[in-house]
């Protein structure tokens, strides 16, 4: 009875955060719409086969880029163009990236002019890879390397992150503090383009001790295992530093307001001893939002990133979306942009939910 | 022309705001010197596998469970050392209540938190005396000596404490029963997980909750602020302490709670073996139910006696003054009495009597320094001139008394 | 009871002293107790930290740097030097020849590698650093320290006019939020979560680079910029402020304001505005440190602040691609200082911002 009770009020109020998610998204894709369209002259389509429609005589570009146009609602006024947008977007049309392409996994068979399947000498018909522009795919395709990546580097975020910080928050203004403090600070400052740039020059060019770019060196006789971690080295160092500071400073500030807390004192007035206090009263407490947290960038590290991905030319979508910026594949900084927000709805959510989970004193009612 | 007067003006104001605070120099140099003291104080604090001789000692009074001795617990600030607490002394005998009374920030819960050695460190320290301890085992530990790792032998087991703030002292994410048993497990590791949850339990009724197992499996959010003080009294209780702090137990529940709650302890009083130390501002609270008052004021004590003593024969203006202002049904008058102005700031306190300029009976002895604590009978002390008459009396009658004793 | 107290009052005649009192102007109780002043305090706890002031030491040093030193660089922001270094280029031959191999007396394939060196000759760009460019000269031939101090210049003037713009936008829709509340609230509140959700770098990045394809002239593409890191960056004050102004509006004060009648004019720019002033001075200062960070990665990423004008984002981003790797490897005096310019700029802000807060925080206090 109470756990049903429980689960309507989590069903309502699930309902209740996914229709604020989408008003949210709503106005994310308006915007990223409006940035498109406020281009004077050529619409980015036109811009982009501009060159090709002047040496077309055939029509056939033209009717490409009226068939594309037509995708982004570029041909309509700008309100019935965004409805026309969104409206592909909803139904998983998010348009064909100008510079992408990546194979589906599927074959085609081939033909010849009349329809008869083309056969090689020993009688099997012959193939050709299907290979797919459409953003969806381009997304799908490279977010899993870049997932992995942000993945081990929140694992290890975390886990160094957390104990500092405590210890940090422990012995306020001694020694460990003001080292956490300043490499926290330091880790918060430096551009990734510098410090990944920095790795790269002394470890990778002056040492020799990690691979200069890429996965994996094909000329390697390591297992492909050790070679992958090998050439992950440098760009995990530069997540890990980069993201470590803040979650550092967080664990900090939080545990040193548990630490005031009044069930502190009591913990302490039961004898338990100071390392009890801190590890089991305190911690409990200030795992709380940490643990929010991590709910809420998982999905975030789909996304990858840019600059990190570019310096050690990782192929990961971080890459790709800096490559469409810097070459103008505007369709697909726009779907990247969209997916970006869709991920950050999405953990925003896991982290409300997760915070129920975690905290008992939170009851998912419909309201908030 | 007006502008140059209100730059004026505002100097001045500036000026005299001036006086009330402190220079620069004057923070850097108290700085420098607090964190001298603390490192010391600390160190002291921090030792580990101290033998246990250095901080055993002898109680004056094998009767007593505390002895507090010329008590003085400090507040190292920047803007000084604030003395909380100043050279306090007074004994909670074996199966009693002591009553501390006094109004906010005169000391009464700096000197509870000084005997669990409580003090929010590092600022907080006990600077000097002794607080002698009756330990259940027969040994009196010095508990101002008492390192802090040792200290958590004597917390939670041999004295335990009940906060003013029963909403957020529980730990909010463990449930009742986890935080019961906690203290179990830790002063009597031998004890199984069901003996423990038994124990508990029983606490749990002994503490009036009903339904005690269904509160054991609950979170503290779940209950109502006068739940949660039983169970923090239940959780007091539950190692058999030789002492029980109370500190403002009720101040922040309803009324009809906190009867309900002193009632509670008063009859716990009689089932354990152990005395308690109630602090609290209401006189009132004081006179129902302690045996032994001390009345506190800006860290200091200005008398102290038995509870009928105090009630029924207060010397000390301020407890008179305490007394009036508690609410009465059957008076007549309409307007409840109230002290006019408000505890010092115990910073720097000059060497007369604190409550001077606070004082209806002031006279021209009172500007002379601090009043000693004169005794007045044989349990009733005083720190005010106007009981030095009554003292001298007291004082000839004891000699009278020793005399003709002495004779026969 | 109040016939002892009687009883004590008749026993001790009790003379009246307040004529006394002001005879004797001996110090009162409530002088004797001298506090801290706020100010003072403040000033106190933000000087506790030694990092706040290595922050402050640091920040006014790089406004030094980008001010006043152009003015005594000899070098110009776009000026070539003319400075040359003498290069001389070798290039390797290789020549196989079937030759005698007289141990064996059979033919066999040897392989020469001639050098050809040629003459030296000048090369007007990455000079080393020299007494005349103490940090040498870029691969365009600028003097690399000027273009340093104009770089500053840039980063520095951008964080503050973006970051005061923020603050002024943020204000306005925090406050209008949290004072009236109610659907002004509901929609501020809405937009502020859509540009919250926005994807900061990545949208940036559309942004300016949509830009660059107008075809604006460099001078004006700077104010373009400014503004979109504006338009993606005033939310978080506008939150802040708002959860400012709902928590001042619960207390007594606010309610005894409210009590009194005053204007909603006068209650806002009073009673509110002051009080969410040191909040909102740390989030600036805070927040310059990371307005900094995204125009140095937007002028890395080619589209920030456009050339010929100096960045130090751009000075890194000569390390980047394939034609890079030579400044990688063999010039780091051209990108390096600019990195260590980034972070010292950053460190410094958030140094002075973390030192702010835990001066402006009471809960702090120790």
């Amino acid at each position: 009875m109470r756990l049903g009770l429980i689960i309507v009020n989590m069903i309502k109020y699930i309902i209740k955060r996914l229709a604020l998610s989408v008003l949210i998204l709503f106005g994310v894709s308006i915007i990223i719409y409006g940035l498109v369209r406020i281009k004077p002259g050529l619409d980015f389509v036109q811009a982009k086969y501009y060159a090709q429609m002047q040496l077309d005589e055939t029509g056939q570009v033209a009717q490409m880029v009226e068939r594309q146009r037509e995708i982004y609602g570029l041909t309509s006024p700008i309100f019935k163009g965004y409805l026309k947008w969104a409206g592909n977007i909803v139904k998983g049309q998010w348009g064909d990236s100008f510079i992408f392409s990546v194979s589906t996994g599927e074959v085609e068979l081939l033909v010849d002019a009349e329809g008869n399947p083309v056969l090689d000498a020993e009688g099997n018909q012959l193939t050709k890879p299907i290979s797919s522009s459409n953003v969806l795919d381009i997304i799908a395709s490279k977010s899993t390397i870049s997932f992995i990546i942000a993945l081990i580097a929140t694992i290890l975020q975390f886990g160094i992150a957390i104990p500092l910080g405590i210890t940090s928050a422990t012995k306020q203004y001694g020694v460990v503090d003001y080292s956490v403090t300043v490499l926290a600070m330091m880790g918060i400052s430096l551009p990734s383009f510098f410090f990944g740039a920095l790795l790269l020059r002394i470890f990778s060019i002056q040492l020799g001790w990690f691979p200069y770019a890429g996965l994996s060196n094909p000329n390697s006789n390591l297992p492909i295992l050790i070679d992958n971690i090998h050439h992950l080295v440098l760009p995990i160092t530069v997540l890990v530093i980069l993201s470590i500071g803040g979650l550092m400073r967080y664990t900090r500030t939080n545990m040193l307001e548990v630490l005031n807390a009044d069930y502190i004192r009591t913990a302490r007035a039961k004898g338990l001893s100071e390392h009890k206090v801190i590890y089991k009263h305190a911690f409990r407490n200030t795992l709380i939002p940490l643990v929010t947290i991590l709910a809420g960038i998982l999905p975030g590290l789909f996304g990858g990133a840019m600059i990190t991905e570019t310096i050690f030319s990782i192929d990961g979508i971080g890459k790709a979306a800096y490559k469409a910026v810097t070459m103008g594949d505007i369709p697909f900084v726009m779907a990247y942009n969209l997916f970006l927000s869709v991920l950050t709805v999405i953990g925003t959510l896991m982290s409300d939910l997760m915070y129920a989970v975690v905290d008992p004193r939170v009851k998912l009612v419909g309201g908030k | 022309m007006k502008l140059l007067e209100k730059l004026k003006t505002n100097q001045e104001k500036k000026k005299a705001l001036a006086k009330h605070y402190i220079s620069k120099e004057q923070i850097k140099k108290t700085a420098k010197e607090n964190s001298r003291i603390i490192k010391e104080l600390e160190k002291q604090n921090n030792r580990k596998n101290v033998p246990e001789e250095e901080y055993l000692t002898e109680m004056k009074n094998p009767n007593n469970v505390v002895e507090f001795d010329d008590l003085h617990a400090y507040f190292f600030t920047d803007a000084g050392v604030v003395k909380a607490v100043d050279g306090v002394s007074f004994d909670i005998p074996k199966k009693s209540i002591v009553g501390v009374v006094g109004e906010s920030g005169c000391g009464k819960s700096v000197t509870s938190l000084a005997l669990m050695k409580l003090l929010q460190s590092p600022t907080g320290q006990i600077f000097s005396g002794e607080i002698r301890y009756n330990a259940k085992n027969g040994k009196a530990y010095n508990i101002s000596k008492v390192p802090k790792i040792d200290m958590n032998k004597i917390r939670g087991k041999e004295m335990s404490m009940i906060f003013q703030e029963p909403m957020t002292s529980l730990n909010p994410v463990f449930r009742i029963g986890d935080q019961l048993d906690e203290i179990l497990f830790l002063h009597f590791p031998e004890i199984t997980q069901e003996e423990a949850k038994q124990k508990s339990i029983s606490m749990l009724n002994t503490v009036g909750i009903a339904m005690p197992e269904s509160v054991y499996s609950r979170y503290p959010h779940e209950l109502s602020g006068g739940m949660r003080q039983r169970v923090m009294i239940a959780m007091a209780l539950s190692c058999d302490p030789n002492l029980i702090i109370a500190d403002e137990p009720t101040t922040a529940l309803d009324v009809t709670i906190q009867a309900q709650i002193l009632d509670l302890l008063r009859n716990i009083k009689n089932d354990i073996n152990g005395s308690i130390m109630l602090i609290t501002h209401d006189l009132g609270v004081i006179a129902e139910m302690a045996d032994y008052v001390v009345v506190m004021y800006a860290g200091r004590i200005i008398e102290k006696g038995t509870a009928r003593e105090i009630y029924k024969n207060p010397i000390h203006p301020y407890t008179i003054g305490l007394q009036k202002s508690i609410p009465a049904l059957n008076l007549n008058d309409e307007t409840l009495y109230t002290i006019p102005g408000t505890v010092p700031n115990p910073i720097n306190l000059p060497n007369f009597c604190y409550f001077r300029d606070r004082c209806e009976k002031r006279f021209g002895k009172c500007n002379g320094e601090y009043p000693k604590l004169l005794q007045v009978s044989p349990t009733h002390h005083v720190a005010c001139y106007l009981a030095e008459e009554i003292a001298a009396e007291f004082a000839k009658t004891k000699k009278d008394g020793g005399e003709k004793n002495a004779k026969k | 009871m109040s016939t002892l107290v009687q009883e004590n009052k008749d026993l001790i005649n009790l003379p009246n002293n307040q004529e006394q009192d002001k005879q004797e102007p001996e110090v009162s109780l409530s002088d004797s107790a001298k506090v801290i002043s706020p100010g003072r305090l403040v000033l106190r706890r933000f000087f506790r930290s030694k990092l706040s002031i290595i922050g402050l030491i640091t920040l006014l040093a790089m406004f030094a740097f980008a001010f006043i030193g152009p003015l005594i660089s000899p070098w110009g922001e776009v000026q070539m030097t003319g400075d040359y270094k003498w290069v001389t280029s070798i290039l390797p031959h290789q020549i196989v020849v079937q030759e005698l191999n007289e141990e064996t007396g059979l033919m066999e394939e040897v392989t020469y590698v001639f050098y050809e060196v040629s003459d030296p000759y000048k090369v007007y760009a990455k000079t080393p650093p020299s007494w005349d460019h103490p940090l040498g000269t870029d691969q365009y031939g600028y003097d690399v320290l000027t273009r340093l101090m104009y770089g500053g210049r840039v980063s520095l003037l951008l964080g503050f006019i973006v970051i005061f713009s923020e603050v002024i936008i943020g204000m306005f829709f925090g406050s209008l939020s949290g004072y009236f509340g109610g659907w002004v609230d509901q929609v501020i509140m809405r937009v502020v979560d859509i540009f919250n959700c926005l994807p900061g770098l990545p949208i940036l990045m559309l942004a300016a680079a949509l830009i660059d394809g107008w075809g604006i002239e460099p001078r004006v593409r700077i104010y373009y910029l400014m503004g979109i890191l504006t338009f993606f960056g005033w939310s978080g004050i506008a939150r802040l402020v708002r959860g400012q102004v709902l928590g001042i509006r619960e207390l007594e004060y606010m309610v005894a304001a409210e009590a009194t009648g005053l204007s909603t004019k006068r209650k806002i720019f009073k009673h509110i505005i002051p009080n969410v002033m040191p909040q909102i001075i740390v989030q600036a200062t805070l927040g310059l440190g990371g307005i900094i960070l995204s125009e140095s990665t937007l002028s890395y990423l080619g589209i920030g602040v456009p050339f010929p004008y100096a960045a130090w984002g751009t000075m890194i981003s000569s390390t980047s691609g394939a034609e890079g790797r030579d400044i990688l490897q063999n010039y780091p005096n051209i990108w390096v200082p600019a990195g260590v310019c980034i972070v010292m700029a950053v460190l410094a802000f958030n140094f002075i911002g973390d030192g702010l807060r835990d001066a402006f925080d009471p809960k702090m206090r120790r």
